[in-house]
Formats: C-alpha cells, structure tokens, sequence
C-alpha cells in the first residue's frame, strides 16, 4: 500500500449515498455501483483511475474523495 | 512496464452476451495447476466408504435452530422464500423423468447450442463436464440419471451485495435462488426440444457438492473462503447443475492463479466475523483447500441475516478477476486490500468495522445444536442423566415421543420443504 490518504468510511458513505440519491433504479446505476468501487480502488493504490470509468463516478470520486492536507 | 511476468492469460466471454471477452493475466509466481489440486485415489476411496452427507441433512439441528435466531423480518422472509420456492424444488425434482420433446439429429454435438441458449436465458457462466459420482450425496446418488453435467452460475446482484450483512443482500440471494429455479426449467425445456433428457438439480435440493464440477468445467477455482471464484462476479453467484443424456463436448479446467492469489491475499480470513476462515491450506477427502470451521461460522450466519462478510471482501467479486490479477502484474499488490472500501462492513447492533477491527461474541455464542436432528435429541438427553443421574419417567416418555416424531418425519427433500 502507498502512504496515499484512502477513503474512508465517511467518504464512501458520501459518495454512495449521492449515487443512491441521484441513479437508484435507474438501468445504469448498477455500472456506477461496480465502476465507483473499482474506482475507489484504484484510487486508494494510487493508480491512475482508467478510462473506461464512467465521467460521473470520476467527479464523485473527486468531489468525495480524501483531501491531501 | 509491468512488475510481474505473465505465465498465461485466460480469455473468457463477457459477463453477459453484452459484454466484451476478457483476458485475465496470471502472474508466474501465481500459477500453479489447472483446477484444483487433488489425489484421485484418495477422493474415490472417500466416496466410496464415506459418501458425502448433505449439510441439510447432516446438520439438520442447527438448520432447524437457525429459525430461532432470526429477526422478525428475517423469519417471515425465509417462510416466504420456501413457499415461493417449494413448486420449483418439486417441479425440478422429478424433471429427470419427462419424455424429449424433440427429435436427435443424429450425432449432431448440441453443446454450443445449449451453452449459447442458457446465456441467452441470463447464467453468466455456463460449463460441461462429466457429472461426477464422487462429489454426490449418500442421499441423491440413486436419483441422478444422466452422465453428462452443465454446470450453470447466476449473477447476484452487484449493489444489493455489497450492503451485506442485511435484508437487502439475503432479498439478492434468495431471489436469485428463485430465478435461477426457474430459469433452469426453461433450459431443460429447450433441451428435451432437441430430443434429449434433463434432469434439474435444484439450487436448494443440491444432489451434491457442486464447486468440484464447476472447477472441472473451467468456471473457476476454490477460494480460500471455500467459495467457487469465477472470473466475473468471484463467489458472487449461485450455482446449480442439469445433467444430460445429449450429445456434449467437455469443457477444460483452467488455472486462474486463484490458489496462490489466495493463500497471498487472506482477506476473507482475516475479516470472517466468526474467525471460521483458515490461513492454511488441508487436504479434505482428497483435495487440497482451506476447510472452514463450521461451528465457528454458522452463528454468526443465522444471527446477522447470513452475514456473508466473506463474499463482500473477496476482491475478485467487488472488482471481477481480471482488474484484480492486472492489478498483480502491475504492482505485485491485492486491489483494495486494507482498505475501508474492501475490508469495512457493518454488522447490525454492533457497529462498523473497518480494516485490523473485528467484532468480538461471547463463547455461548458459538454454542449451537450438532448433528441430525435425532442425534441432538439423543445428545441432550445424555447431558440429563450426566447432571442429574437418572431422569424422571416423564422425560423418559417425553424423549420417546420427540423421537419418535423426528423419524417419522418424511421428505423426498434434502432441503426438507
């Protein structure tokens, strides 16, 4: 692991509950489920988060995402 | 530049026929053997003296217990779940005997048609393989008819997993039990339409231990959480089998790089609520796997809505295999491992427990019934008269009554609808 801040509890439950909020029942929403988790995941290793990632859970991530202080 | 060198890559179809093939690369110091590793003659020799008993069967005190530490929601839910089901378990039960429908073209191989026929009904994976005697129950042995097994994986949903341990994610799993119970009618159907015979095994009246057939089939490998991994969904699935007298090709075990990416990883192990996962690997009846601890992990499962924490945080179901075993090659690390986004889950009345946290239960806890249901009778009976030294004629009579009421107990069932 990197010494990269990861998201926490906080940050996922924020990010979630804006997906659920905004998507829920609606035909993408379970691509956005899988693809913001593969996304928290690359983000918490430091990896570049991928392109084939969908555009919103990319502004979720940063809008949610750990701040580096 | 990748850190690891690739030994092979495995490609597979799309998750659904909407979706791309898959390459997954496994790493050299991750590949080991297709399948599994296992000593043949060691695993008939089981079969042979000790042939696999059904968990609803052999454990059937503490199935009967479990109804007593159910919420409210959860009890109502589970009555409804057998009502829903209790048709299809019959319907699939006497499947075997219905007469074809169509007529064989002689010689004719109708593998692909099937395989492409139940992808087109929704299983996500779809293998054939020989339907081994060795993995079936004392139970079913004499019912299973036909020597040919498709073995068939049903997607679970993705988001409602996640929220395991809840309602919401037992809603996902006993409903995809549901569909699948129908689904594989339909199939069965399809195939007595091509002149052939097929026999439904239920995915709640198992005629046996279903994962070493999927693993001969190239569906996947053994988890370290004793969980068929597939390269799609992981253990994210439920699994089920027909068996068949067509004309059918066999499909090839795979090596996944499952084994060591396991014995590496251990997330499950070390997030089990229960502690009922094991680091190291046994040899069990002839295979070599991590062999859970049973008592260790059925309370937690009947208590917190069957808990599951060892599906939520394999990260070949969050992430599906090939990103994960990319993920190796390129930086020699488990995605998502000790993380909150993996590792975190809730269990109810007690909290949140994120990575190196665990909840604690006390030792009666884990005290629960053993046994079919007449050797827990007997068990309890015993205690008595070690306590007290001798029972009243009451009790006596009691005991005969309970006893008597348990045997004469009749299902065709294994699942005791």
């Amino acid at each position: 692991m990197t010494s990269r801040k990861t998201f926490q509890k906080e940050n996922i439950d924020g990010l979630f509950g804006e997906l659920n909020t905004d998507y829920k029942g609606m035909p993408e929403s379970e691509q956005l489920h899988r693809d913001a988790h593969l996304a928290i995941a690359y983000h918490d290793s430091g990896r570049p988060i991928p392109e084939s990632i969908d555009p919103r859970v990319i502004e979720l991530i940063s809008k949610h995402g750990p701040k580096d202080s | 530049m990748t850190l690891k060198e690739i030994h092979h890559t495995v490609k597979r179809p799309g998750r659904t026929q909407d979706h791309e093939p898959v390459e997954i690369p496994v790493a050299e110091e991750l590949a080991t053997v297709p399948g599994i590793v296992k000593k043949d003659n060691d695993v008939a020799w089981y079969s042979r003296n000790y042939p696999i008993v059904s968990q609803n069967v052999e454990k059937a005190a503490d199935r009967e217990w479990t109804w007593t530490v159910y919420t409210g929601e959860m009890y109502e839910y589970r009555k409804h779940h057998d009502e829903v089901n209790k048709p299809l378990v019959e319907a699939a039960y006497v499947s075997g005997d219905i007469v074809p429908t169509g007529t064989v073209e002689s010689g004719r191989d109708v593998t692909e048609e099937i395989r492409q026929k139940a992808r087109e009904l929704g299983f996500g994976e779809v293998g054939f393989t020989k339907y081994d005697r060795k993995y079936a129950y004392k139970s079913k042995k004499a019912w299973v008819k036909y020597e040919h097994a498709i073995c068939l994986a049903l997607e679970q949903d993705y988001w409602q997993t996640q929220t395991i341990p809840s309602m919401e994610a037992e809603f996902a799993h006993f409903g995809t039990y549901e569909e699948e119970g129908a689904l594989a009618l339909d199939l069965a159907d399809f195939i007595r339409d091509l002149g052939y015979r097929a026999q439904v095994h239920s995915p709640n009246d198992n005629s046996a231990a279903y994962i070493p057939m999927f693993v001969e089939a190239g569906l996947g490998q053994l988890g370290a959480n004793g969980q068929l991994l597939s390269p799609h969904f992981g253990n994210r699935s439920r699994l089920m089998i027909i068996s068949t007298d067509a004309i059918v090709s066999y499909d090839e075990p795979v090596d996944y790089g499952i084994h060591k990416f396991c014995e590496m990883c251990q997330v499950c192990v070390n997030r089990c609520p229960g502690r009922a996962l094991v680091k190291e690997k046994v040899f069990w009846r002839g295979v070599e796997k991590h062999k859970l601890m049973y008592d260790r992990c059925r309370p937690v499962m009947a208590t917190y809505e069957g808990c599951g924490v060892c599906m939520l945080v394999c990260p070949v179901q969050r992430y599906g295999m090939a990103p994960v075993m990319e993920h190796f090659v390129e930086t020699g690390e488990v995605l998502g491992k000790g993380t909150d986004n993996l590792e975190g889950y809730e269990i109810r009345g007690k909290g949140y427990y994120g990575p190196g946290k665990l909840p604690s239960f006390s030792r009666e806890f884990f005290e629960i019934p053993h046994g079919t249901k007449d050797e827990w009778l007997f068990t309890q009976f015993k205690q008595k008269i070690e306590e007290k030294g001798k029972v009243t004629e009451e009790e006596k009579q009691e005991f005969v009554k309970e006893l008597g009421d348990i045997l004469s107990e009749e299902s065709i069932f294994d699942a005791g609808l």
